[in-house]
């Protein structure tokens, strides 16, 4: 180095040492100025963005400082002795071809580092105000508080009291001056247990039964055997598929023409349907949906019991958000993050009745909700869902058995195949043998001048025939080919038995593979990761660590719930956190002030319309307040005590008079009442209700006597034709009569659903649904007035109403109709225009026809749509 | 315009529901009749809703281009692209799929030319456009939130990337209504070959009551699913028919006279036969003079299918359809990852044309006046090459046409920085934007409010997006 260089360089070292120690005061730049953005740049994608590579997150200037396996990146002030500084400078990092900083970019950071690595967000614990405020108003609240079992209310209406539930309503009613209406008629209430319980209406003879039943408790007798039909689960197996937002898809299923199946998902909608009609506890039903994969020690599991994989699948209830991550541009840190927020929205709307996902950014408005709360409900669930070491949606799958004998099955097939293999090559040997000789055969009948030269031109590469040889290659070519018909035919009688001994023994072989399938389940499947509060609810920006924990305000026992605590070794974990577990019990604990009461208030709406909360998702302080607050506590009590069985639940509701009455009233009444509570929510009539998207298809199905309720099984495929209908796509159909099915087992997608669902209010699937809408649009009428589904199931619906009343007179044929459709004969009226309808649509072409009109018009009728 | 508490569900409907929810969004108008007295509050016709400000406008065509066409080829010049082909920027841009060079400046493979008498500079592809500017607000400095196409469309049409939210069509369908009793408020009109990417998120009533949801119209065929029956009926058949079903729900109806949903059902079934002809009607363009399918290109191949949605969508607003969405050929036609020229120069050869003969046809009828215009993607394109030559995803800057509605004429608004990557000078957000074409139908942004799970919700959400009236870009 010559001298003038040196004193230069000495020159420089002085400026820089200079400039670093007048940076050390304390006028330092700060990390959020420029540092966190170039960090973000460069380092971000495996350090604190999609991995954290060397345990090291840079994110944020705590994290930073506390550095990853190789100690802390930075010592303030001292950037020679900083590893992050040293990595920069060396180039080291950002390894291989990822973007390279350039040297200003290093050496902002470098004077960041010099001037004290000075940050404006300094690590501290949480503050006051991100507390949850459990003030005693707040705290307080209805629904954050146990429920507890009132007495039953003494009521003058005492001969009206079937059910311990009629008091509370009667109560309430009574005192504003009011009644409940008239019992319904028999014949109502058989359509509308029905329609209620299974998703169907009764047959005619299911109605007979019923009618001619008049012993006392007929009525018990009927619930009894409906919620006993395993119709009942897939009823209310879909209503239990609403809340968790169930779809058969990965992903965001945006484009019409595309359908990206889940595999195996199906076997977590049958688990809920089976669920249902066994009556699971519900505590149960929730812990393995929450943690069914820490109850099972699947990884060491030889085999699985049919409980074991129930549990796995039940895991799908957390695989419900819309996951893109299988596409790799969209595989990032943001989205990763979506699909663990989603999850806890499903959890927190669904099953815990609040608004939590509003502490993602900043502690909830209304409830007493802290933004620590929510990402310690976080954490519970980043063990999963941990979004520095994703699976993505395609590669998050189990096997319906376990990882043991997975390899032993992968190996046992790898067996076959090499065997398989091995005895085609035998047979490959042995028809290339008879392929020559026949071959040679064919050439020695060419003349004798012209067999040799046409043998070496077809032996020549094409591209360097001479022109004579492609001539020779051309013409003789196809007459020395020997045909697989020709080797077949050729084979000696010796090689036949080795070939037939062979191909016997590939059979053999094939017969002998073992298949497993895929279980879209949740597990956990790397090291712990920490999970940090984030502020704005931006990953970019992540503040304190936190633990696993419950929010705050829903868990004042005085044994606060505790999470285990986790051993820190890297690797796989051979077995969960227990994370899911805790929070899972601690939903379903005796105490717990809102799990029971949002199911059992869930049920209520379903047969009554509307919730005694009308905010069925949104139980906190900006939710309703429960019209019948002492009734909600009494069922949820009962839910409890009565060991979680919701069918006990049904049947409080059912056996109710409440229940029971009539859905109209005399005029006078109905306007007396009317006054006093115009939106009915004292229950002085029933509520009448459209009946849901489901619920209309199969009624036509099975009203047309064409309904196939085969149950279970993958989803069958449906199609999006350019004309904007959405059909079953009759192509592709496991089973001839699949196209006939209830609507459940449709391939439920996110917002292409058959035209005769989505018109009738089929939720488009973002998260879940608490609520179906229900509105009363002409492209309703449309679908039914001239739509192919509802004509051709008409036609069919006549051609079952002659076949079945073939020596019946014409009014015995419009009474039939009637019963099938609406259940019930017709009045003398309603009988007397039917008449008049096949007489005025008389068709001498077509016979048929006109009682094929006055089918497709009794499919069209009001009455058709509504629980009665 | 605040509703008192949003109508949802089941709860028994008052009057103002049984409107909103009855046919197809027409409800005021309609029902009025049959059930007397006035509609107070939103969601009920045009005619009973007090406007907060005077409006400009009374109905929005939205020519949704999606894809993203590429800013710096069509409408944003870049000398620097030229300059600096194939080279090095110190910008560092967000690339988001594989193939993008971060290091390649890439020139435009087209000319850009002046037009009109306000002289943009536009693209040699787009002469029709070109040849309207003069009535068009040319916004340089668009910028979204996000670089994949469905989020950006749903940010676009929503407000935000998440897809729960109402489209812009569904919350001026909720707070205006329609003018026509016989066809929807809300029409989407694409092309019957197949969706566009997203498909019917772009036109979703979210959380709005479904009878805000866009409704397909067939630009062939039958306008409206299910409009004509299946199977052949006559008409005496179809009166029987319905006559016969209108006495049986009569019937139906008097044990339950007071369920106004009832009879929103029985008037739905005579609406759906009104709206048989009226949709037919606008499906026949066979009225139309030779000059006026000639100015939308219907004389020629290409241009053909989309210049019949185009005039489709200027018979709409003429019939009082308040939002008319068009879409251009199916999928994603102006996503041009590779080959700009032949890219570009196809879409454009089949949209331009019309989209000029849609504006002189509103201008000559009068109709420009009353009607929004918007021509946008979901977002534009890099400077820097992609595959050689086409262009990645740009969420930072994209150029959008507004006119008619008093938007104003001839001008060009913001700008991006010299090679086109950001939104630089009078940026622009999809809120803002929002904010602005509301505000031209007489809506304050801010007071749009719809009540879902415990939030009012609004189209802007001003705390979180800042949204305001773009005052610049309107006379």
């Amino acid at each position: 180095m010559n001298r003038l260089v040196l004193s230069r360089f000495l020159i420089m070292l002085s400026m820089v040492l200079l400039s670093a120690a007048r940076l050390t005061a304390a006028e330092g730049p700060f990390f959020e100025t420029r540092v966190h953005g170039l960090l973000k740049t460069y380092c971000w994608k495996c350090h604190g963005g999609e991995a954290r590579e060397a345990g090291l997150d840079l994110r944020s200037l705590p994290l930073l400082l506390e550095g990853g396996k190789n100690g802390p990146s930075v010592v303030a002030g001292a950037p020679e002795k900083s590893l992050l500084i040293q990595k920069l400078v060396s180039g080291k990092m950002p390894p291989g071809k990822s973007l390279k900083p350039t040297a200003a970019h290093i050496e902002t950071i470098r004077n960041w580092v010099a001037g004290g690595a000075r940050g404006r967000y300094v690590a501290r614990g949480f503050n006051e105000a991100e507390k949850p405020p459990l003030d005693e108003k707040a705290g307080g609240w209805w629904s954050f508080r146990p429920p507890v079992q009132s007495p039953l209310p003494a009521v003058k209406a005492e001969q009206r009291v079937q059910s311990p539930v009629d008091r509370f309503v009667l109560a309430r009613l009574e005192a504003a001056g009011l009644n409940l209406a008239p019992p319904a008629s028999p014949a109502t209430l058989v359509r509308r247990a029905y329609l209620d319980l299974v998703g169907l209406p009764p047959s005619p003879w299911e109605v007979d039964r019923f009618l001619a039943d008049t012993r006392p408790g007929a009525w018990s007798r009927l619930i009894d055997s409906l919620l006993a039909d395993p119709r009942y689960g897939e009823r209310w197996g879909r209503h239990w598929l609403d809340t968790v937002g169930y779809v058969d898809t990965i992903g965001s299923d945006n484009d019409a023409k595309t359908i990206k199946p889940a595999p195996g998902i199906w076997r977590y909608r049958d688990y809920v349907i089976r669920a249902f009609n066994s009556d699971k506890p519900f505590d149960d039903f929730l812990v393995e949906q929450l943690a069914g994969d820490e109850l099972v020690d699947w990884r060491r599991a030889e085999s699985f019991s049919e409980q074991d994989l129930d549990r796995l699948v039940a895991t799908g209830f957390l695989r419900q958000s819309r996951d893109v991550t299988y596409a790799p541009e969209l595989n990032t840190a943001d989205i990763r993050h979506q699909v663990l927020f989603d999850t806890l929205q499903t959890i927190s709307a669904g099953l815990l009745g609040l608004t939590i996902h509003c502490a993602q950014c900043h502690s909830h408005k209304f409830d007493p909700i802290s933004q620590v709360d929510y990402y310690r409900m976080a954490a519970i669930f980043t063990p999963a869902y941990d979004v520095q070491n994703w699976l993505n949606s395609e590669q998050r799958q189990l096997q319906s058995v376990p990882p043991r004998e997975k390899d032993r099955i992968d190996g046992h097939n790898k067996q076959v195949n090499a065997r398989v293999d091995a005895l085609k090559k035998k047979i490959a040997a042995i028809r290339t043998g008879v392929s020559t000789r026949l071959r040679a055969a064919k050439l020695a009948r060419l003349p004798g001048p012209i067999r040799a030269d046409t043998d070496q031109a077809l032996k020549t590469a094409k591209d360097k025939r001479t022109p004579v040889q492609g001539y020779l290659a051309a013409k003789l070519g196809p007459l020395l080919a020997v045909s697989p018909k020709e080797i077949v035919a050729g084979l000696g009688q010796d090689e036949k038995k080795r070939v037939d001994a062979d191909d016997a023994a590939i059979a053999a072989l094939n017969a002998t593979r073992r298949s497993y399938e895929p279980v879209r389940a949740l597990w956990e499947q790397g090291p712990v990761p920490k999970t940090y509060l984030y502020r704005r609810g931006d990953f970019a920006t992540p503040g304190p660590q936190v633990s696993p924990g419950v929010p705050l305000v829903l868990d004042r026992r005085k044994q606060p719930t505790r999470f285990p605590p986790v051993a820190t070794a890297a690797g796989k974990p051979s077995r969960s956190t227990g994370y899911r577990r805790v929070f899972a019990r601690w939903l379903t604990g005796p105490d717990h002030p809102l799990t029971a009461r949002v199911i059992v208030n869930r049920l209520w709406q379903r047969y009554f319309g509307t919730g005694l909360v009308a905010s069925s998702d949104n139980f906190g302080l900006s939710g309703s307040e429960p019209t019948h607050p002492r009734l909600l506590d009494w069922l949820a009590r009962e839910l409890i005590d009565g060991g979680w069985s919701l069918k006990r639940v049904h049947r409080f509701v059912l056996l109710s008079s409440i229940y029971q009455q009539s859905t109209s009233r005399e005029p006078l009444d109905w306007d007396r009442a009317g006054a006093v509570d115009p939106t009915n929510r004292l229950y002085w009539r029933m509520p009448l209700r459209r009946l849901e998207s489901e619920v209309i298809r199969d009624s036509v199905l099975a009203v047309s006597g064409q309904l196939d309720l085969f149950q279970g099984g993958p989803a069958v495929p449906i199609t999006a034709r350019a004309d904007s209908s959405v059909v079953v796509d009759s192509t592709k159909l496991a089973r001839p009569t699949d196209d006939r099915r209830r609507s459940l087992y449709l391939t439920c997608r996110r917002n292409y659903h058959p035209t005769e669902l989505s018109v009738f209010d089929q939720p488009t699937v973002t998260h879940n649904c608490s609520r179906r809408d229900r509105s009363a649009v002409v492209l309703q009428s449309l679908v039914m007035l001239n739509g192919a589904f509802v004509m051709k199931q008409s036609r069919l619906f006549a051609a079952r109403v002659r076949a079945e009343s073939s020596k019946a007179t014409r009014a015995d044929r419009v009474d039939h109709v009637f019963r099938l459709a609406l259940c019930r004969v017709p009045t003398a009226e309603e009988r007397r225009l039917s008449l008049e309808l096949l007489v005025q649509q008389a068709n001498s072409k077509s016979p048929q026809r006109p009682l094929e009109h006055l089918c497709h018009m009794l499919l069209n009728a009001n009455e058709f749509l509504y629980t009665p | 315009m605040k509703p008192e508490k949003n109508f949802s569900g089941n709860l028994p409907i008052s009057r103002r529901q049984l409107l909103q929810m009855s046919g197809l969004g027409f409800g005021g108008l309609a029902l009025q009749a049959v059930l007397g007295g006035t509609v107070q509050a939103a969601g009920g016709g045009l005619g009973s809703r007090p406007a907060h400000i005077p409006p400009r406008a009374k109905s929005v065509i939205l020519m949704l281009q999606n894809g993203g066409p590429s800013q710096m080829d069509l409408f944003d010049p870049k000398p620097l692209l030229r300059k600096f082909n194939g080279k090095q920027h110190s910008i560092k841009v967000e690339m988001f799929q594989a193939g993008s060079e971060q290091n390649k400046l890439m020139d435009t493979p087209f000319r850009f030319q002046r037009y009109g008498e306000s002289g943009a500079e536009l693209s040699e592809v787009i002469p029709g456009i070109g040849s309207v500017i003069d009535e068009m607000t040319l916004i340089r400095s668009m910028h979204t939130g996000h670089n994949n196409h469905t989020e950006a469309l749903v940010m676009l049409m929503t407000g935000k990337i998440f897809q729960d939210r109402p489209a812009l069509g569904a919350w001026i369908s909720y707070g205006l209504g329609t003018e026509n009793n016989s066809l929807p408020s809300y029409v989407v009109l694409r092309d019957p070959a197949g969706y566009n990417t997203s498909g019917t998120l772009t036109w979703t009533n979210g959380w709005l009551s479904a009878l805000h949801r866009g409704t397909e119209f067939s630009s062939s065929g039958t306008p409206v699913l299910n409009l004509s029956s299946s199977i052949p009926v006559t008409s005496r058949e179809q009166r029987n028919n319905l006559d016969f079903l209108s006495r049986l729900n009569r019937i139906h109806q008097r044990r339950l006279p007071r369920e106004a949903e009832l009879e929103a059902r029985i008037q739905n079934y005579e609406l759906a036969a009104r709206m048989q002809l009226a949709a037919a009607d606008v499906l026949d363009i066979s009225g139309e003079t030779a000059a006026t399918r000639s100015l939308y290109g219907l004389d020629n191949k290409t241009t053909e299918p989309y210049g019949r949605r185009c005039l489709m969508a200027r018979k709409l607003v003429e019939a009082g359809v308040r939002f008319v969405q068009v879409h251009p050929r199916p999928f994603q036609p102006w996503d041009s990852h590779s080959k700009t020229r032949s890219g570009l120069g196809s879409i454009c050869g089949a949209c331009d044309r019309p989209t000029a003969g849609l504006i002189t046809d509103l201008k000559q009828r009068g109709l420009l006046d009353e009607t929004i215009v918007i021509w946008s993607g979901e977002f534009g394109r890099l400077p820097v090459s992609q595959n050689g030559s086409g262009r990645d995803h740009n969420r930072n800057a994209f150029s959008l046409l507004a006119a008619g509605g008093g938007f104003r004429a001839g001008y060009i608004h913001g700008a991006t920085d010299e090679v086109g990557y950001a939104a630089a000078e009078n940026k622009v957000s999809v809120a803002d934007l929002h904010a602005t074409i509301l505000h031209q139908l007489g809506i304050d942004h801010e007071s749009l409010i719809y009540e879902h799970a415990g939030r009012e919700e609004t189209l802007t959400d001003p705390p979180l997006t800042g949204a305001r009236v773009v005052d610049e870009v309107i006379s």
